[in-house]
C-alpha cells in the first residue's frame, strides 16, 4: 500500500516536472540473499520503488528498498526490516531492438546510499522494537531490461538486476539480492 | 564501446575508496572485549524478558567466541578424534543506541547462552570450583539435518556441550538457563565422579561411567551381555545397578544444579512441555519427598533380567525417575537448610550445593571401593556423606529430614546375595 502511495506521490512528481525521460516505477518482488549466522543463505524479500532520470543511454535513479527477513519460533523470534535508499548511475551497454515495439537493454549500475534497520525481537508474545545506526551501503551489478514502445508518449518497461551489495556495518563480506522492476518511462 | 568499458573500470576503482573514506559507523563485525548485547533472559519464575547483558571477554562480536564460550558450528572431530573443530559462527547484529542487537535467532540464541555460561562461571567461583573446568568452555552447535532434536548434551571425554536443533514452539533450549545449568553441572560431576571411575582401568566400570557423561541413552551394550553363569549374573546386574544409580544422582544433581540457577522449578517444562510434571521440582506437599530403597531398586534392576537390550526404554526411565527423587530432595533439604542457618532460599540452595561439591570426591572414592569388592552402594549413599558432613553436623532440621530420607534403606543390605 505505501509502495503504491509512493507510486502515485512519483507519477505527480513526473508530470510535474512536464516529464520526458523520466520514470517511476515498482520493484516487486525484490529477493536478498545474505549468508547467515549459520553459514547458509537466508532470503529477504520486499519491495521498492524508484524515479528515474535518463540521458541518452545513462540515467539515475534514486531507489527506496524494504526487505524484511523472520527467524525463530512462536515463543523466541526475530524480524528484521532493511530500509535502504540508493542513488544509482545506471548505463546501457549496448542495445537490441527485437522490433519496432520492443527494445531490450543490458547494463550495469553502480549504487551507494544508506541503509537503516529496524528489529522487532519477540519473546513470550513481548516485543522489543529496536533502530539500527545509520550505516552506507554501496552496491555493483548487472541488469536487462525490456522496453515496449506502443506509443510515444510513454511507454513502459519490465526489467532485472542481480547485485552484489557491501553493507559497511552489519557484515564485511559481500551478499547479492535479485531485483525484478517494472515503471512506465513519460 | 570502449569507452564503456573504461569508464566501468573507472567506477569500480573509484566506489571503494568512497567507501574507505566514509565516516566512521558502529562495526559490528569489529567489538570486541565488553559488548552490550540485548539477549532473552529466562532465569526466573517469571515470563522470560529482554535484557541487555555485558557480554565480557568477547574476541569478537561476530564470532562470539571469547572468555565464556568458544563456539563450534559444524562440528566434527579430528583426525585423531581428540580435539573438536568446526566453524565460527558469523553473528548478525546492529548497533541501537549503546547495545547491539540480534538480526537472527541463532545470533540472539547464542547470545544468550554466552551470557549464561558467564553467570556459570561466577557461580563456579563462588562454589569453589571455578578451576575444575577449563575455560572457555566449548559449545558445539548443530543447526542442521541431525537424528537428535530437541535437547542438549554434554560430552564428557572430549569436554564439550553440544546444542541440537530445537524445533518445538517454546522457550529454545539454548536460552534455558535452567538447561544450561544443568549441563554445566554434568560436566562438574564427569570431573569431580566419573573421571575417577574412568581412571579404575576396568573395563565394566569405565564403560558404565561413560554413560554418565551426559544425556546420551544407555548403551545397548551394558544391557546384551550373555548371560551364563550366576557368577556372570550377578556381575551384570552390578553394572546395571550402578549404570542406573550413578546416572541418577548425576541428572538429579544436575536437574537441582538448574533450579539452583534458574530459580525455576519448572524449568525444564519450559521447553520440553511432556517433561513439566514429571520432571517437575515441585513436591506435593510441603517437605514431603520420597525415594526408592535399595532393596527395592535391585528389584527393579533385577526385573531387566532377560530383556536385554529390549528393556533399554524402560532403564533409561528408571534413571531419570530415580533421578526426580533426588531432585526433589536436595530441593527440599536446601529449605530445611535454609531455616536451620537462617538463610534465604537461594542462600539455602548456595550452601548445600557447596556442601554437594565438598562431598562428591568422598561419593567416587566409595562408588569406586564398592565396585571393586563386588559390593552396591545404597542408592541413599550421597545423603549419608552428606549427613556426616562438617558444614551440616549443627542442622538440626537438615538432619532429621536426612535421617527421615535415609532412613528407607535400613536395614541396608548392600552385598548381592
Amino acid at each position: 500500500m505505501k509502495s503504491l502511495v509512493y507510486l502515485l506521490l512519483g507519477l505527480t512528481l513526473a508530470q510535474a516536472a512536464n516529464a520526458a525521460d523520466y520514470s517511476v516505477g515498482l520493484l516487486m518482488p525484490t529477493f536478498s540473499y545474505l549468508q547467515d549466522s549459520d553459514l547458509n543463505y537466508s532470503l529477504k524479500q520486499g519491495q521498492s520503488f524508484f524515479f528515474q532520470k535518463k540521458w541518452n543511454e545513462s540515467s539515475l535513479e534514486l531507489e527506496y528498498s524494504k526487505l524484511s527477513e523472520t527467524s525463530g519460533n512462536a515463543t523466541l523470534a526475530v524480524s528484521n526490516t532493511d530500509h535502504l535508499a540508493l542513488i544509482i548511475f545506471r548505463r546501457s551497454l549496448f542495445l537490441h531492438q527485437i522490433n519496432q515495439d520492443v527494445h531490450l537493454n543490458f547494463g550495469y549500475l553502480l549504487g551507494f546510499g544508506l541503509a537503516q534497520t529496524e528489529v522487532d525481537s519477540r519473546l513470550s508474545g513481548q516485543t522489543t522494537k529496536s533502530t539500527g545506526s545509520m550505516r552506507i551501503v554501496s552496491s555493483l551489478g548487472l541488469g536487462a531490461e525490456s522496453q515496449f514502445l506502443p506509443q510515444s508518449a510513454w511507454s513502459p518497461f519490465v526489467g532485472t538486476d542481480l547485485r552484489v551489495l557491501q553493507d559497511k556495518e552489519k557484515r564485511p563480506s559481500l551478499y547479492w539480492a535479485l531485483n525484478f522492476r517494472f515503471g512506465i518511462y513519460f | 564501446m570502449k569507452q564503456v568499458f573504461l569508464r566501468f573500470i573507472a567506477a569500480n576503482m573509484i566506489l571503494p575508496g568512497i567507501i574507505a573514506c566514509s565516516p566512521t559507523q558502529p562495526d559490528s563485525a569489529g567489538a570486541s572485549g565488553t559488548v552490550r548485547v540485548l539477549v532473552p533472559w529466562a532465569q526466573s519464575t517469571n515470563s522470560p524478558e529482554w535484557q541487555v547483558k555485558e557480554l565480557r571477554g568477547l574476541e569478537s562480536l561476530e564470532t562470539l567466541n571469547g572468555e565464556a564460550v568458544r563456539f563450534y558450528l559444524y562440528p566434527s572431530y579430528s583426525s585423531d578424534k581428540s580435539t573438536l573443530t568446526g566453524k565460527a559462527l558469523q553473528g548478525r547484529f546492529v548497533k541501537s543506541g549503546s547495545h547491539f542487537v540480534a538480526l537472527d535467532d541463532l545470533s540472539m540464541q547464542l547470545s544468550a547462552v554466552y551470557a549464561h555460561f558467564q553467570e556459570l562461571r561466577a557461580l563456579d567461583a563462588r562454589l569453589g570450583v571455578e578451576k575444575v573446568n577449563t575455560w572457555p568452555r566449548k559449545v558445539a552447535v548443530l543447526t542442521q539435518s541431525y537424528s537428535e532434536r530437541d535437547n542438549a548434551f554434554y560430552e564428557g571425554k572430549k569436554d564439550h556441550y553440544v546444542l541440537v536443533p530445537y524445533t518445538r514452539n517454546s522457550l529454545p533450549l539454548a536460552v534455558n538457563g535452567g538447561v544450561l545449568a544443568h549441563e554445566h553441572f554434568h560436566s562438574l560431576f564427569f570431573n569431580l565422579v566419573t573421571k575417577e571411575l574412568l581412571n579404575m582401568g576396568s573395563s565394566g566400570l569405565s564403560r558404565l561411567a561413560l554413560q554418565q557423561s551426559g544425556h546420551k541413552p544407555l548403551e545397548p551394550a551394558i544391557l546384551d551381555q550373555t548371560v551364563v553363569s550366576k557368577e556372570d549374573l550377578e556381575a551384570h546386574e552390578r553394572e546395571i545397578y550402578f549404570a542406573i544409580a550413578l546416572r541418577g544422582l548425576n541428572e538429579g544433581l544436575a536437574d537441582f544444579w538448574g533450579y539452583l540457577y534458574s530459580q525455576d522449578t519448572d524449568f525444564l517444562g519450559r521447553s520440553l512441555v511432556e517433561h513439566g510434571g514429571r520432571r517437575s521440582l515441585k513436591t506435593q506437599k510441603e517437605g514431603y519427598v520420597s525415594i526408592t530403597s535399595t532393596e527395592m531398586f535391585k528389584m527393579i534392576v533385577q526385573s531387566h533380567r532377560f530383556a536385554g537390550s529390549k528393556s533399554l526404554p524402560a532403564v533409561n526411565a528408571e534413571a531419570y525417575a530415580l533421578a526426580t527423587q533426588y531432585a526433589r530432595i536436595f530441593k527440599v533439604l536446601s529449605e530445611k537448610i535454609s531455616e536451620d542457618q537462617k538463610l534465604s532460599a537461594q542462600e539455602g540452595r548456595l550452601y548445600l550445593a557447596s556442601a554437594v561439591l565438598q562431598t562428591l570426591p568422598t561419593f567416587a572414592a566409595r562408588f569406586k571401593e564398592a565396585y571393586a569388592n563386588g559390593q552396591l552402594l545404597p542408592i541413599t549413599e550421597i545423603f549419608q556423606l552428606l549427613q556426616k558432613s562438617e558444614v551440616l553436623r549443627q542442622a538440626e532440621r537438615s538432619q532429621l529430614f536426612l535421617k527421615n530420607v535415609v532412613t528407607v534403606d535400613a536395614p541396608q543390605s548392600s552385598e548381592i546375595k
